[in-house]
């Protein structure tokens, strides 16, 4: 007898052998294994993991709401200051330097920050004095129904009842009128007034008064209202001493940079003064600057266009 | 090593060859059906949760009946009433050697025939069953049959042929 033949006799002896149905039984088996996962596994992954990433993501979830609220709520970047002086006056400096005294009772709207600006917009209510710094952007205030275009100078700005009064210490200042669009430009000197619409020269009324009536001093004149053509025809009275190279570069290329022209030989003292009024015609200007012996001109491709060049010598 | 327990398809192939012996095995100590029958699954369970670690080192049939064993220990000790009534004591059982699985061979020879008798012709059977259960010899199948001597050797070559196939896993039982 072989050894199989031995083990299926042995098999033969097994007094009790049931069958039983082993597909039956592997079901049975996957069930009880599906049970355990379902048990063991899954409810595991439900009390340790899952709920650590769900509270994870809810704290998550009310972060990204409380950020949400407070980006909406957050307050726009602020770009601008207003200040009422309340005290005799009050000092205020931009971020380029410029330095503002506001008087008491003044508010002045003045810009924290110049980025994304197109000027330096400065809105005045009440009397201030202005040192502006130079810069590329610039420098208006706001004053009134007027608005002051100003390039590096030193000047202040009142209010005296119905009119406005500018006082320039050094520099080119513009004026305009709103509304009208009428302007005029003033320069280290000039005092003016602006009252029912038109400007009027206080130096001028000054000189009148000092000469008439012998006053040594006056605090605060008296305005006397003058017409644009009255103030024109002052005007070789209201001469004021400039520096030439002044008078060059901010009178001449800034202010009429279209219609003026400086030959590229011209070479002059830049601590040469004159004594010239602005407010006259442009041709008048350089007539008076020509006749001082400073400089020469002759005309240029247009009408209104000049080229500034050296003066004749005189031989002796 | 070997490692057979990790895909389920083996797994399923293993489980179906050995649940059944493993089974009426555990009853001869547990003279309980229901109660080996809940051995073995439990020791199938115990191989599917840990079957990532095992590593066979001897034989499937050896591992299993190891495995099945031990659960049977676990089961006895804790339903003490069963000490009393099995006819082995625990300690001892704990104490076989790994030698001893051959105790498992008649039972996966005997249900392998019986899984094979149920696909095969009932003549077949019966010339098989006169033959390797009763101890006739092929010319007294033949006589008491009324059939040729060929007939009785070709049906049981036949079944045999079908048993080695299905005993593939065991090539020593034919040595």
């Amino acid at each position: 007898m072989n050894k199989f033949d031995s083990i299926i006799k042995q098999s033969h002896e097994i007094k009790d052998f049931k069958n039983f149905d082993i597909d039956s039984e592997w079901d049975q088996f996957m069930h009880i294994l599906e049970k355990e996962n379902n048990d063991f596994v899954v409810p595991k992954a439900t009390t340790t993991i899952r709920p650590i990433f769900k509270f994870f993501g809810s704290l998550a979830a009310v972060m990204i709401v409380v950020l949400v609220f407070l980006i909406a709520l957050r307050p726009e970047p602020k770009t601008r200051e207003s200040v009422t002086v309340t005290d005799e006056q009050a000092i205020i400096k931009l971020i380029d330097g410029t330095v503002i005294t506001a008087k008491n009772g003044s508010n002045v709207d003045y810009p924290l920050s110049f980025n994304g600006e197109k000027e330096r917009k400065v809105i005045l209510d009440g009397n201030a004095s202005f040192d502006v710094t130079r810069s590329i952007l610039p420098f208006r205030v706001y004053f009134g129904e007027l608005m002051v275009d100003v390039i590096g100078t030193s000047f202040s700005l009142e209010e005296d009842g119905s009119s406005y009064v500018f006082n320039i210490f050094k520099g080119v200042v513009k004026v305009t009128h709103a509304e009208s669009n009428k302007g005029i430009t003033l320069s280290k000197g000039d005092k003016y007034t602006f009252q029912n619409g038109e400007f009027a020269n206080l130096n001028e009324v000054k000189v009148e008064v000092e000469e008439k009536e012998d006053i040594v001093v006056v605090k605060s004149p008296k305005v006397t209202q003058m017409t644009k053509v009255q103030v024109e025809e002052k005007k070789e009275v209201k001469s004021s001493v400039y520096k030439l190279d002044s008078v060059l570069k901010n009178f001449f290329k800034k202010l009429h940079n279209d219609k003026i022209k400086l030959d590229k030989k011209f070479k002059y003292n830049k601590d040469q003064t004159v004594k010239i009024d602005l407010n006259q015609p442009l041709q008048d200007v350089l007539i008076s600057l020509k006749s001082q012996g400073v400089i020469d001109f002759y005309k240029g491709d247009c009408d209104d266009c000049y080229i500034i060049k050296a003066p004749e010598k005189i031989e002796k | 090593m070997n490692k057979p327990f990790v895909k389920l398809t083996d797994y399923e192939a293993v489980f179906k060859e050995y649940f059944v012996p493993l089974v009426n095995f555990i009853n001869t100590f547990l003279n309980n059906y229901e109660n080996s029958r809940e051995v073995v699954q439990t020791s199938f369970l115990n191989i599917w949760r840990h079957r990532d670690d095992i590593e066979i080192k001897t034989s499937v049939k050896s591992y299993l009946y190891q495995t099945t064993k031990n659960s049977m220990i676990d089961f006895i000790r804790k339903n003490k009433h069963y000490q009393q009534n099995v006819e082995i004591n625990p300690t001892i059982l704990e104490n076989l050697p790994d030698v001893e699985s051959d105790q498992l061979d008649p039972f996966i020879v005997r249900h392998t025939i019986e899984k094979v008798l149920k696909s095969v012709k009932p003549k077949s059977k019966e010339i098989f069953e006169l033959n390797k259960f009763e101890g006739l010899t092929y010319e007294e199948i033949a006589s008491y049959l009324n059939i040729s001597k060929r007939s009785v050797e070709d049906n049981i070559a036949r079944v045999s042929i079908l048993l080695r196939s299905e005993l593939k896993n065991h090539p020593y039982f034919f040595d």
